[in-house]
């Protein structure tokens, strides 16, 4: 009883002691983050900015680690204090109301961390009178589940107009509480999408055992400092940063300004326990700018001679092998072709991960789509897990092969690799027909790179020989032609005679390479996907032919049709809002649907389904006669923008080079012909692509074929222009029109 | 020992996976089958519900209601999550929650809690509890009991019938009291099939109860207002109670609802000596009343920015005048105060005014917090009285938004209130003039177009435009009138952007690409690129009138001047279409080798019933196909 008593006064005056030391740090960050900065003082901006909306004449960035006196966790800081100049009422709008998160812990696999925030905002008047912003002001917004809670500062500045200059900070501090190690999130930070900064002022500190791989990208600092006196700082200074554009097929973090970084807290003491991860630490130094070849063949042999990221990971891959191997021992035993090897190992394994993830999750779960545009975590532990198992597999054949390293092309060049997450793995034999295998997706087929991956530079070792004897290859893996990723469309056409408002269409549609994902993610089927894996060669059993007592199996297969049939009614959505946007139609009237193949094995590498459908949209009338946007029928193409048109500021990044080829029969209705045909005939081709057309009205038939191509995935900036003659001839199809003269 | 932790893992699996599933009995199993057919879209329905409403005193004779409700839900779809959702602020709480499975057995829900946001408004107390039931099957039941309880009964109002499901049977009992004078108001009852009944009980209580049968859950209907003009619910007036044989008032009469808004009101004018200062230096240059109003209303649209703090008693409460101006925001409540208050100060009789905008279903006649949600400021000058709403933009004085128009309103007068209407504007004042003139030219068409702007049209393009970044301006300029991607605009001149009270107009040069074709000699062209028609048909499951929220007046001319070497090939047949609710003009001539399209249309009233469905549907398509009807032209051979 005592004990408690002592432990709630204990607790209760430990309460306004908190609260007072809270305030006491509170007043210490305003003053820091409000110094005298020369930077800071400035309140006139650079005549070439006056027709902006709203300058920011400083901004500065301050992030690390500070161990304190009497506590031995670590304290994470992120302060950003920037000074904007608001030029119209746009400005005024956007800066009257601020919002940050606030949420006081994050708790998660990584560790406990407990956050404290630091709000401070004033508005200098253009006689210089200062006002700061009161608390009064200040609103906090929750929402709560359990123990989590997100909670949300409002700001509401007052007194705002045109001409003010706003200066604010925002400082969160975290603190990591009994954590043996911690990676933190990886940031891509680009400096401003709304306005130009004049000046940019970036610093980073730490100490002993926090690390910060650090690098600015597409933008030159007009200075680097390291500092080491004080608090081993890292300070970089840019200047005149403009305003970022955002453009049609652009990579962004290879062509706006940005600071990456990401920080890693790792004392020596646990580099065994992780020591993939350890490489990416520059023992030497607390911050890497980059790799050097030396040790990037360090980090593969560490890789290759280990294939160890983590526990769990391990004991899966270790898990995966066992399987493969059992698998290629009952049917590939005498085999040592490479090829085969890797390409059944590789069907096995995908399957192997999908099919159960399909039972485990699909079916008593809430429904998982794996489509994902960008890789996830997920996605990176599949590909260190899958090219480890397809390693081991190859290393167990006694098959030469090399592990290559390389990072995904929308994030740069294998030169600006500086985080885990950005790495990706991947096997090559060489020969006469060199093979490759990375990432396994639900339908890839082994060989088939991911996009991301093409046309990279790479690193890679060769695995079968000795550490010592290793030397570290550079080399660029292949590049897609247009004919490997392609749309392939038949597509008829009628009409109804009694009621030529509208067109009935059937079609046969086929897609191939890295387009085919998002409609195979769409448009199989688990139960198709789970029924092409039923090879016996797999051993692989659909739940229906899982030995369950006889009510248990009445039960799965009574909910297996239940799944099927409510799948089938979502395909079908799926598919309408699909053809909805591919015509951008109001409205499409669904008729039948079937996939031919799936597309996911190396001898039918394509995607094909048949689907009709009647659009009501492309016929209008003209007298007796009628007029048929014929053009819309090749689906919707690329519209410029005016501004488009007019300029390009970024190089052109494209997923892949690709193909779209279409076959359209209109059958002509009796009573009427076509007028205007040989106007769809068009051909416009250069180095970087084009767009075809041919058309033939025979034996009651209008036959139009097209073709229009990407022949490169990456051009300069100074080729849009090509580009734009071919999709404009593209877009201008679509409004090609055929008269149906009344006979 | 491997065997046993094989076995072990085994079994463990196989409990997972077969006992994440009930056994759904067979009649559950048909009736989510049957309801599937009837319900295609929904993943569950409530099969049936009770809800009763008890109404108590406290200690000290406060009133205050208890709401109890009982659903079962069934399930349509395996593995889906519903999300069973309740409100309440800070005169409402969420007493208790229960929830039963399949086997009627109770389970724990953790629900999500947290702030509502609602559009325009900053900060309030609206908040959400969102209790999210797992569906595993289909078929599978659950049910959920929730108690509710309204600590003060003014702001008991609004009950309605229909959930976010769709509902087989709900049955909803209000137990009243002797003690409490409660009258309910029934809405929308005419389409949906309810049966109301009443028992006087021997305890006191007069029972009033309602059945509803197979109630749809509402979609949203593009034009329209609201759920609650058009699916049925409840409307409870608290009056008044009775405690200690003293009757107390709640809110009987428009009367007590004033007398409240009065009693929160602030009148200390005096302490607003900066305010005074800087209105009377607003002011300094003008001669007259009209000239201070003006310039008054003006800036506080201007430099008045609408964020909105409505928590607790502020959402009723306006702000103090001198807190507006200093922070340059404020809600309608505030704007309007601030308004009054500087117009007072430079002797101008104003007053603060209450209303329900037209997104309001009731009127001062049922007197509710519900039957309002809007204050402005009004000026009365002998008989005469000006409207004035501080939260508008770019509107001139003599013009009110059409949400307020027609709107009863509570004028403040001391103790007592003016009660009157704000007077409706005719659909003219609305006019939206679009004149192209073109030409053919290397089978382009190219012209220059002047759009001429007033009323509505105005208001809300002119906060677009101010809303625009400077160096973001000419560019969204060119997009604004973009129907279609083969139509590009250039040169484009903006006038009267400053000038509140004269028509907005743009003028712009365009060139449209593929708007000719040509087929044996004869040219088709299309000008929907200029215009195409933006009405929607009303479908066979439309509950909604249709309501554009605005007098719609669109007045567009079209001139096509054909080359020498051209002529029309027929002229297609005028137009015309009228009722009272919408009307339709269109003429063509040809004269002079010049194509002459006239269009008018006109909604009167700025909406259309839904006893008006057919006649509307046959005018969307009738314009529609003379939008899309095609010119045909053919090459003459001139001597």
């Amino acid at each position: 009883m005592n004990r408690i008593f002592f432990l709630v006064i204990f607790l209760l005056v430990q309460i306004p002691f908190f609260s007072f030391g809270q305030t006491i740090e509170a007043n210490r960050v305003k003053e820091r983050m409000t110094a005298y900065d020369v930077d800071f003082a400035v309140t006139e901006i650079d005549p070439k900015y006056k027709d902006r909306s709203a300058v920011i004449i400083c901004q500065k960035i301050e992030y690390g680690f500070k161990r304190e006196v009497f506590f031995t966790s670590i304290f994470e800081n992120y302060a950003i204090r920037e000074r904007v100049k608001l030029l119209d009422k746009a400005a005024v709008e956007q800066f009257s109301q601020m919002e940050y998160d606030v949420s006081s812990q994050l708790i998660s696999t990584m560790g406990h961390r407990d956050h404290y925030y630091y709000i401070g905002i004033k508005i200098i008047k253009p006689d210089l009178s200062e006002i700061e912003v009161g608390k009064e002001n200040f609103v906090i917004e929750e929402i709560k589940r359990g123990y989590s809670k997100i909670k949300i500062q409002k700001i509401a500045i007052p007194g705002l107009n045109i001409g003010d200059i706003i200066e604010y900070y925002y400082v969160r501090k975290n603190t990591l509480i009994s954590t043996p190690f911690y990676e933190f999130d990886p940031n891509y930070f680009t400096f401003s999408n709304s306005y130009p900064i004049m000046k940019q002022k970036t610093r980073f500190y730490g100490f002993g055992n926090c690390y910060t791989n650090v690098k600015s990208l597409n933008v030159t600092p007009v200075s680097t400092i390291y500092d080491k006196k004080d608090d081993d700082s890292y300070c970089l200074t840019f200047e005149n940063i403009d305003r970022s554009q955002p453009e049609r097929w652009i990579f962004p973090f290879r062509e706006y300004p940005l600071i990456k970084f990401q920080s890693f807290y790792f004392p020596k003491k646990v580099k065994k326990v992780f020591p993939m991860r350890y490489k990416f630490i520059k023992r030497e130094s607390i911050y890497r700018e980059s790799f050097t070849k030396k040790e990037i063949q360090e980090m593969l042999d560490d890789i290759t001679s280990r294939w160890y990221y983590s526990q769990d990971q391990y004991l899966e891959t270790s898990k995966l092998l066992r399987k493969c191997m059992t698998f290629l021992k009952s049917n590939f035993k005498k085999e040592q072709n490479p090829e085969i090897i890797l390409t059944e190992t590789n069907s096995y394994l995908r399957q192997l991960i999908n099919r159960s993830n399909f039972v485990k999750n699909d079916l008593y779960n809430e429904n998982t789509d794996n489509n994902k545009e960008l890789r996830s975590d997920v996605e990176y532990n599949n590909n260190f897990i899958s090219v480890s198992v397809l390693s081991g597999v190859l290393k167990a054949k006694k098959i030469p092969h090399e592990v290559f390293i390389t990072i995904p092309n929308y994030i740069g060049t294998i030169d600006d690799f500086l985080f885990p997450s950005e790495m990706v793995l991947g096997i090559r034999i060489k020969g006469e027909k060199e093979l490759y295998a990375s990432s396994i997706n639900k339908f890839s087929v082994c060989g088939e790179l991911p996009s991301y991956l093409l046309g990279n530079k790479a690193y890679s070792v060769d695995v079968l020989q000795a550490v010592s004897k290793r030397v570290l290859n550079e080399f660029v893996l292949p590049e897609q032609k247009p004919e490997d990723t392609f749309q392939k469309t038949d597509c008829l056409v009628k009409f109804d005679p009694d009621n030529m408002d509208s067109l009935f269409v059937e079609r046969t549609v086929e897609y191939s390479g890295d387009e085919r994902f998002y409609y195979q993610n769409n448009l199989i089927l688990p139960n198709e996907y789970i029924n092409e894996c039923k090879d016996e060669k797999y051993g692989f059993r659909s739940l229906e032919d899982e030995t369950f007592s006889k009510n248990k199996k009445q039960l799965v297969n009574e909910r297996l049709q239940q799944k099927n049939q409510q799948d089938i009614s979502d395909r079908l959505d799926r598919l309408k809002t699909i053809l909805i946007n591919e015509f951008d139609v109001k409205d499409i009237s669904i008729k039948d649907f079937s996939v031919i193949q799936l597309g996911m094995w190396n001898e039918s590498p394509t995607f094909k389904f048949k689907d009709s459908f009647v659009i009501p949209e492309f016929i209008s009338k003209a007298g007796e006669n009628c007029i048929v946007n014929v053009g819309k029928l090749i689906g919707g193409q690329v519209q410029l923008l005016d501004n488009e048109i007019k300029e390009r500021h970024a190089d052109i990044s494209m997923s892949t080079a690709r193909q779209f080829k279409a076959t359209i029969q209109v059958v002509i209705p009796n009573g009427y012909r076509p007028i205007g045909v040989e106007d769809l005939n068009v051909q416009v081709m250069n180095e970087t692509g084009g767009f075809i057309s041919k058309a033939e009205y025979r034996d009651g038939t209008l036959k139009i074929e097209t073709s229009k191509v990407y022949k490169q995935a990456h051009l300069p900036k100074e080729k849009w222009n090509l580009m734009i003659d071919f999709l404009k001839a593209a877009s201008d199809f679509t409004q090609k029109k055929i008269l149906l003269q009344k006979v | 020992m491997l065997h046993r932790k094989l076995l072990l893992l085994f079994f463990l699996f196989n409990s997972i996976l077969l006992n994440a599933q009930y056994k759904i009995a067979n009649d559950q199993y048909e009736l989510s089958q049957q309801l599937k057919e009837k319900y295609p879209k929904a993943s569950s329905v409530i099969t049936s519900s009770e809800i009763r409403f008890e109404f108590k005193k406290d200690r000290s004779g406060v009133p205050y209601a208890i709401q109890h409700i009982a659903n079962e839900f069934i399930s349509l779809r395996l593995n889906h999550t519903l999300d069973e959702m309740y409100y309440y602020n800070n005169y409402s709480e969420i007493v208790s929650f229960t929830s039963y499975n399949n086997k009627n057995k109770s389970e724990h829900i953790i629900p999500i809690r947290g702030a509502v946001r609602v559009q325009d408004i900053f900060y309030h107390d609206q908040k959400f509890c969102d209790y999210q039931l797992a569906f595993n099957s289909i078929g599978e039941i659950k049910k959920t009991e929730l108690l509710k309880k309204y600590s003060d009964l003014k702001y008991l109002t609004v009950f309605p019938f229909y959930d976010d499901n769709p509902i087989l049977h709900r049955k909803v009992v209000i137990e009243v009291p002797d003690w409490l004078d409660l009258e309910i108001k029934e809405y929308n009852f005419a389409k949906f099939s309810i049966t109301r009944d009443s028992v006087q009980k021997s305890n006191g209580v007069y029972e009033i109860s309602y059945d509803i049968s197979n109630m749809e859950c509402p979609e949203s209907e593009p034009l329209s207002r609201g759920l609650n003009f058009v699916f049925p619910h409840l409307l409870f007036l608290n009056k008044g109670y009775v405690h200690n044989n003293e009757t107390h008032n709640i809110v009987r009469t428009k009367d007590d609802l004033y007398s409240w808004y009065h009693s929160l009101t602030c009148e200390d004018i005096n302490s607003s000596a900066e305010i005074k200062m800087f209105t009377a230096d607003l002011v300094k240059d003008c001669h007259s009343d009209e000239e201070k109003l003006k310039i008054i209303y003006y800036w506080v649209q201007d430099n008045i920015r609408y964020i909105a703090f409505e928590y607790g008693i502020a959402g009723f409460k306006p702000e103090k005048p001198e807190n507006v101006f200093r922070n340059r925001y404020g809600d309608c409540k505030g704007m309007a105060n601030l308004l009054k208050c500087m117009l007072k100060s430079v002797g101008i009789d104003a007053r603060l005014t209450w209303l329900g905008t037209n997104s309001v279903l009731y009127d001062y006649s049922v007197p509710s917090l519900s039957s309002d949600n809007h204050a402005i400021c009004t000026v009365i000058k002998g008989d005469k009285k000006l409207f004035l709403d501080g939260t508008e933009s770019y509107s001139p004085l003599y013009q009110n938004a059409e949400r307020i128009q027609g709107r009863q309103v509570l004028i403040e007068n001391g103790e007592n209130y003016i009660f009157d209407s704000i007077p409706r504007m005719d659909y003219s004042k609305n006019e939206f003039k679009k004149e192209f003139e073109l030409e053919v030219k290397d089978n382009k068409l190219i012209g220059n177009a002047i759009y001429t702007i007033n009323g509505e049209n105005k208001t809300g393009l002119l906060s677009l435009y101010h809303s625009l970044q400077t160096d973001f301006k000419e560019k969204a300029l060119k997009m604004l009138f973009k129907n279609s991607s083969n139509i590009t605009f250039s040169n484009v001149e903006v006038h009267n952007q400053d000038n509140r009270d004269s028509a907005l107009v743009i003028k712009a040069q365009f060139e449209i690409e593929n708007a000719i074709s040509s087929f044996n000699g004869e040219s088709y062209v299309s000008l929907e690129s200029l215009e195409k028609p933006s009405f929607i048909d009303v479908t066979d499951k439309r509950r909604a009138d249709l309501f554009f929220n605005e007098k719609i007046n669109q007045n567009t001319s079209i001139v096509l001047n054909l080359p020498d070497n051209m002529s029309l090939k027929n002229i297609p047949e005028n137009l015309s279409i009228k009722n009272n609710f919408f009307q339709s003009n269109i003429t063509y001539n040809f004269n002079n080798n010049q194509m002459t399209i006239q269009r008018r249309n006109i909604i009167n009233e700025g909406y259309v019933p839904l006893t008006m469905a057919a006649d509307w549907n046959k005018f969307v398509k009738q314009l529609n196909s003379h939008y899309k009807n095609h010119l045909v032209l053919t090459t003459v051979n001139k001597q």
